[in-house]
């Protein structure tokens, strides 16, 4: 029997982080400038493959029912999926249901072409991140240009954060998801926590 | 008030604030400078110089200041060596003088001052030379007396720190008034923009001026009120109290910041200082100019100060430095000071001027107050014991170098001297733009410019103050156009400034009046105590590169970074040597502009942020259950699970013995792991590893071996292969990154029509390796639903199944010869199958074993690790794995380099190691040598690689890279220890243990 995360049917709920407290909360004058909330899991896929390819492309709007961005570091969401743009010929898919099927579906499609479909659930950590001053707290470790006129929901980017790189993308004005490898999730919490100390924080798990 | 203290100052409607300075309380104004706030209490003598201890005061406003070094705050918080000009009084500041003892006023150093003609510049590579035996009794005492400050005794800093990264179109340096000038062009405009400035407020010389107007305000009020409507708009962020002190590549700028909302009560939470890491579209630089004193024998007594620098302490702060003054110029500006002291009450008794005549329209005002000008007259002395008492005045020969009459000795209790002006253009030439040097005024200024950036005001040259203005406006219009601005921005600006003339006599190196030749010091550089005959005797000495003598007299070399003494100092070997300033040159400018902390250079990377601590998923059982762990990298892995009253060898001892005896279980999920995919992955795979990859079939595993271009061992690791167009690779723990990135780049760079993808899956999988000949057990009772039969699932090939309903992938690899099995599976399920294994394993007297057992194990077999029998320099042939290397490839990386290696000689090799005494563990590192009669130096044959004590042999064992070492197997070496011991041992082959591997299919 082939190992596929397609016969992962037990979706245990765990993450790196899934072992801290629920909630904590430092606040300055009763303000919160920057909110974490731990993902919990999500599906998260490494696809790989010529994404000038018109067969490609249709596959994916077809199958993902998701539109390939244009350019890199741009990405498409609809209900279930958000599809990140993050290098010449690499998209990373991210969903909180269980979309397998669709999985399946895609591979069997781009079976004739030249195409690469890679699980990394467990390899990343996905952390939401809301707040006023969530971009002056990110700009402390993060190269990017981060002004709100410049990195504007729908833009994302594999950049750093600290000592950590990370794949960070804005979904509204003031509110980001930022993905880790899951063994820096760690540090990179402490590391916003460490951070937004001026300006206080609340995290939930 | 304060017996300084005049009115109309900037701070004279804040609080007042008690400060200390060598324990005696003083009063200030919050926010004011410290070095103001000495002042106004009448406080001369601030510090005691670098090598002669000479009693010293402030002579500066801002951070060219050389001489006020002072150590600030106590416990862990101190702070040594701020320049005192640098620094606002708050509530409750300590302050302590420096390199001084007992006191600052009785200074036992200052006999030091009479030993100073045997201490010139260069005299350190004189003397202490002989005999060389002495030397560490010579450097015992140099080293309790060398240096300036005092580091704080107890090393952590409660304080934190802080980077920002910041993108503008354009930062403003400088916020004196061209740069609020340019910020207001720049601001209304739109344009997303910084100004930074090193003091608290902007404005720079329009707060130190009293005689300039613009739009009928005074300088003062026009500058504080567009600071107040810069400060409201959005587009402008103003950084105060921030020092730029980088500027690099591609106009990125590097600047410190100290925070002004911090303070010791919310040091918990404000960081204290921030480094903005600033890339912008344009920079301006308009840091303006500094002032050069005039060397004259004696000015560096207390009371000796810069005469821009006094204005601007009377103006801006508010306090008067002296009442009986004489001031010597060579330009018109210290006119102005002189207007301004008499306005405030002080008796300027004279003007010396070096010049024959002015005809600066100024001379009228002076005139009109009733001071007398000496034209072509200079000081020739300034005397006094702790501070300045009296100066000599003499006439000058027209040529400037010698003194006609001594007209008149002065009682003063304030010399104000102005020697010139030098534009600030260290961060220009950090740029890396050209500098060119303008006769006129006797400076250097920027000629060609090479990142995006203009110069304006100041800094750029221009030193008429309206001119400066009209040049602003112009470039930054210019400047504004490259953005396409379509709004035209507009400023008006009716300023009135007193009419200078621009004429200036450059007298490198004033004729002294000094009797006393023997203590005839005329200082350029008084942070170092650099004097005007160490630059002569330098010269003479043959250090003429202008880079020589900054090295050998230091000149420009303390925190001031030759501010006010470079130019003086070139202007004088100029004249020794006979040449031109610009055939001279300058030294080359370096950062940091201005001192930065290691605080805020080091920012939040320190303690638990220092570098990410990465654990598996499994790591809290580890920790529940008290594993000793150590560093692998990044990650913290479990060492050794020591029971109670067990020491570590205990502790390795039972986890080897355990594991060959009944089975062990390791936490293997940090190495590295590759998902490889395409047609073209066999062909990748064989470009990379030494080794055939063309034939490996499906479920099939497969060691390999990556070498670097020049035939060196890089990584190494088991691939397997899931499909024709699918292989999993792992990697070295330490090594996943690299591989990944090389990977990376010679498929992108070399191969880019190889239709293969790389992924990094490293933490997506759990890895659990279980060996010992119990493994096979264990696994069938966890009800795993593969055949695991040898037959069935040989080494080296891989099944996937199920284990009670978690999906795994189990490789049959193993890295200690025993019967082994690695289980693979999602990362979430890591902690819950290792835990279950374990349950079920108990009856098996299943153990878990850390990384030294693990070491331990692998070394009995031979087996090598990568980074321990390989530095960079070892070849597989060398490894003895001349097995590994295809005879039929046409290419892999390092093939071409491993052809050089074999033609040469005395390679080192790997080899077994057992000492002669078996208890004897050789450490790591240990050098092997022939003779056990050697004579130093010794001729060394090589080292140990790994070595510990195998409770499997009952004895120590080692590996070792030797010259030669496989054919000299058979042979006895010794090993000379750091303890003097000398041990004895026998090269062997590389295994220790089941020679025949008869252990890996379980006995």
């Amino acid at each position: 029997m082939e190992y596929s995360f397609l016969n992962i049917s037990n979706k245990k709920d765990v993450n790196t982080l899934s072992f801290l407290k629920n909630e904590e909360v430092f606040s300055i004058n009763n303000k919160i400038g920057l909110k974490i909330k731990n993902s919990g899991s999500l599906n998260i896929f490494n696809i790989r493959g010529n994404l000038l390819q018109s067969m490609f492309i249709k596959n994916i709007k077809d199958i993902l029912s998701l539109e390939l961005s244009t350019n890199v570091g741009h990405f498409k969401k609809n209900k279930i999926s958000i599809l990140l743009k993050i290098g010449p010929d690499e998209l990373l898919l991210i969903n909180n249901k269980d979309n397998f099927n669709l999985m399946k579906t895609l591979k069997e499609k781009m079976n004739k072409i030249h195409f690469g479909l890679t699980e990394l659930s467990d390899h990343y950590q996905a952390l939401y991140l809301s707040g006023e001053k969530t971009r002056w707290v990110l700009s402390k470790g993060c190269p990017i240009n981060l002004d709100e006129n410049i990195f504007l929901p729908g833009h994302c980017a594999q950049t750093l954060l600290g000592n950590s790189n990370i794949i960070l993308f804005c979904t509204e004005k003031n509110e980001f998801t930022l993905i880790c490898v899951s063994s820096y999730a760690n540090y990179i919490l402490s590391w916003l926590k460490e951070s937004s100390l001026e300006h206080g924080y609340k995290y939930n798990n | 008030m304060i017996k300084n203290r005049v009115n109309n100052f900037i701070h004279k409607n804040k609080n007042k604030v008690l400060f200390s300075f060598d324990n005696k309380k003083l009063e200030g104004y919050e926010g004011e400078s410290l070095a103001s706030a000495l002042i106004a209490n009448g406080i001369k003598l601030v510090g005691r110089s670098f090598k002669y201890h000479r009693p010293r005061g402030i002579i500066a406003l801002g951070s060219e200041e050389p001489n006020a070094l002072v150590r600030v705050n106590t416990g862990d918080r101190v702070e040594p060596n701020i320049q005192a000009t640098q620094i606002q009084i708050y509530d409750g500041l300590k302050v302590e003088s420096q390199n001084r003892w007992p006191s600052l006023k009785y200074d036992f150093g200052s006999i030091i001052s009479f030993f100073s003609k045997s201490l010139p510049a260069g005299f350190y590579y004189k003397t202490f030379m002989w005999p060389s035996s002495m030397w560490k009794t010579y450097e015992y005492f140099i080293r309790r007396i060398a240096g300036l400050g005092q580091a704080a005794e107890i090393h952590d800093d409660p304080d934190k720190y802080e980077h920002i990264h910041s993108h503008v179109d354009i930062l403003i340096v400088g916020g004196g008034a061209t740069g609020i000038v340019s910020g207001i062009l720049t601001a209304n405009s739109g344009l997303k923009m910084i100004i930074a400035d090193e003091n608290s407020y902007l404005g720079g010389s329009l707060l130190t001026e009293s005689d300039i107007k613009i739009n009928s305000s005074t300088s003062s009020e026009w500058a504080v009120k567009t600071e107040k409507s810069l400060e409201k708009m959005e587009n402008v962020t103003i950084l105060k109290n921030s020092n730029v002190f980088g500027y690099h590549d591609h106009n990125y700028i590097t600047i410190a910041e100290k925070c002004l909302n911090y303070s010791f009560q919310n040091s918990s939470t404000k960081p204290k200082q921030r480094l903005w890491k600033v890339r912008a579209k344009k920079v301006i630089l308009a840091q303006g100019l500094f002032e050069r004193p005039l060397t004259i024998s004696g000015n560096d007594l207390p009371g000796v100060m810069l005469s821009a620098s006094v204005r601007g302490y009377i103006n801006k702060y508010g306090v008067l430095p002296g009442k009986e003054v004489v001031i010597c110029t060579n330009n018109d500006d210290a006119y102005r000071t002189a207007i301004d002291l008499n306005r405030v009450g002080a008796n300027v008794k004279y003007i010396v001027d070096l010049r024959k005549e002015t005809s600066g329209e100024i001379l009228k005002a002076i005139k009109k107050i009733g001071i007398t000008v000496l034209f072509e007259h200079t000081i020739t002395f300034i005397s006094g014991f702790r501070e300045v008492n009296y100066v000599d005045i003499s006439s000058l020969s027209p040529d400037g170098k010698t003194i006609l009459n001594k007209v008149k000795k002065v009682k003063v209790d304030l010399v104000a001297l102005s020697g010139g002006w030098t534009p600030s253009v260290n961060l220009f030439s950090q740029s890396g733009g050209k500098l060119i040097w303008d006769n006129n005024f006797s400076c250097f200024k920027p000629l060609t410019h090479v990142q995006n950036e203009i110069t304006i005001g100041g800094c750029n040259g221009t030193f008429d103050f309206k001119n400066s203005i009209l040049e602003t406006i112009e470039k930054t219009n210019l400047l504004l156009k490259e953005f396409k601005i379509k709004k035209s921005v507009n400023i008006t600006l009716n300023i009135k400034t007193p009419k200078l003339s621009q004429t200036v006599r450059s007298i490198w190196n004033i004729p002294s009046g000094n009797k006393n030749i023997a203590r005839d010091k005329a200082f350029i550089d008084f942070q170092n105590d650099v004097v005007s005959s160490d630059i002569i005797l330098a010269s003479n000495e043959g250090y003429n590169s202008v880079e020589h003598l900054k090295r050998y007299t230091t000149l420009g070399m303390g925190t001031d970074q030759g501010k006010t003494s470079n130019i003086n100092g070139i202007g004088i070997l100029s004249e020794k040597l006979a040449k031109k300033i610009p055939e001279i040159g300058t030294t080359t400018f370096r950062m940091p502009y201005t001192p930065v902390t290691f605080g805020v250079i080091g920012g939040k990377d320190i303690k638990n942020l220092f570098d990410p601590i990465r654990l598996t998923r499994i790591n809290p059982w580890h920790k529940k259950n008290k594993s000793k762990f150590e560093h692998v990298g990044q990650w913290m892995r479990a060492w050794y699970y020591p029971r109670k009253n067990e020491t570590m060898q205990n502790s390795v001892n039972r986890e080897v013995l355990n594991t060959r005896n009944n089975a062990g279980i390791i936490d293997a999920s940090t190495l590295g792991k590759i998902d490889i995919k395409g047609p073209d992955a066999r062909k990748f795979l064989n470009m990379v590893y030494t080794n055939n990859w063309s034939l490996i079939k499906e479920g099939h595993c497969k060691y390999g071996i990556m070498l670097k271009e020049d035939g060196m061992v890089m990584d190494d690791g088991v691939t397997s292969c899931i499909n024709d167009n699918h292989f999993h690779m792992t990697t070295t723990t330490g090594g996943a990154s690299t591989v990944m990135s090389w990977l990376e780049e010679w498929l992108q760079t070399e191969w880019p029509h190889f239709k293969v993808f790389l992924t990094s899956v490293t933490e997506n999988w759990s890895v659990i390796s279980i060996s010992g000949p119990k493994a096979r057990a264990i696994i069938n009772d966890l009800g795993c639903d593969i055949n695991l039969s040898n037959e069935n699932f040989p080494f080296m090939t891989f099944k996937d199944g199920k284990i009670d309903k978690i999906p795994v992938r189990i490789f049959r690899i193993s890295f200690t010869g025993e019967l082994s099995y690695e289980i693979n599976t999602h990362a979430r399920y890591g902690l819950q199958l290792w835990e279950k294994i374990l349950k079920v394993g108990q009856k098996h007297q299943l153990m878990p074993y850390g990384t030294e057992a693990m070491h331990v194990l692998r070394a009995e077999k031979g087996f090598i690790i990568v980074g321990q029998e390989t530095d960079g320099s070892v070849n597989p042939y060398d490894l003895g794995m001349d097995w590994i290397i295809s005879k039929k490839k046409n290419d892999f990386i390092g093939k071409r380099s491993l052809e050089r290696d074999l033609l040469s000689k005395d390679r080192k090799q790997l080899v077994g190691i057992l000492t002669l005494d078996p208890t004897k563990v050789i450490p790591e590192g240990a050098h092997a040598i022939e003779d056990p009669n050697y004579k130093l130096p010794a001729k060394m044959l090589g080292h140990v690689t790994s070595s510990y004590y195998s409770p499997n042999c009952n004895r120590s064992i080692a590996l070792a890279l030797l010259k030669n070492g496989h054919s000299r197997i058979g042979e006895t070496i010794f090993f000379p220890l750091l303890n003097r011991e000398l041990v004895s041992a026998k090269i062997v082959k590389p295994v220790f243990f089941d020679p025949k591997g008869d252990r890996l299919n379980g006995i």
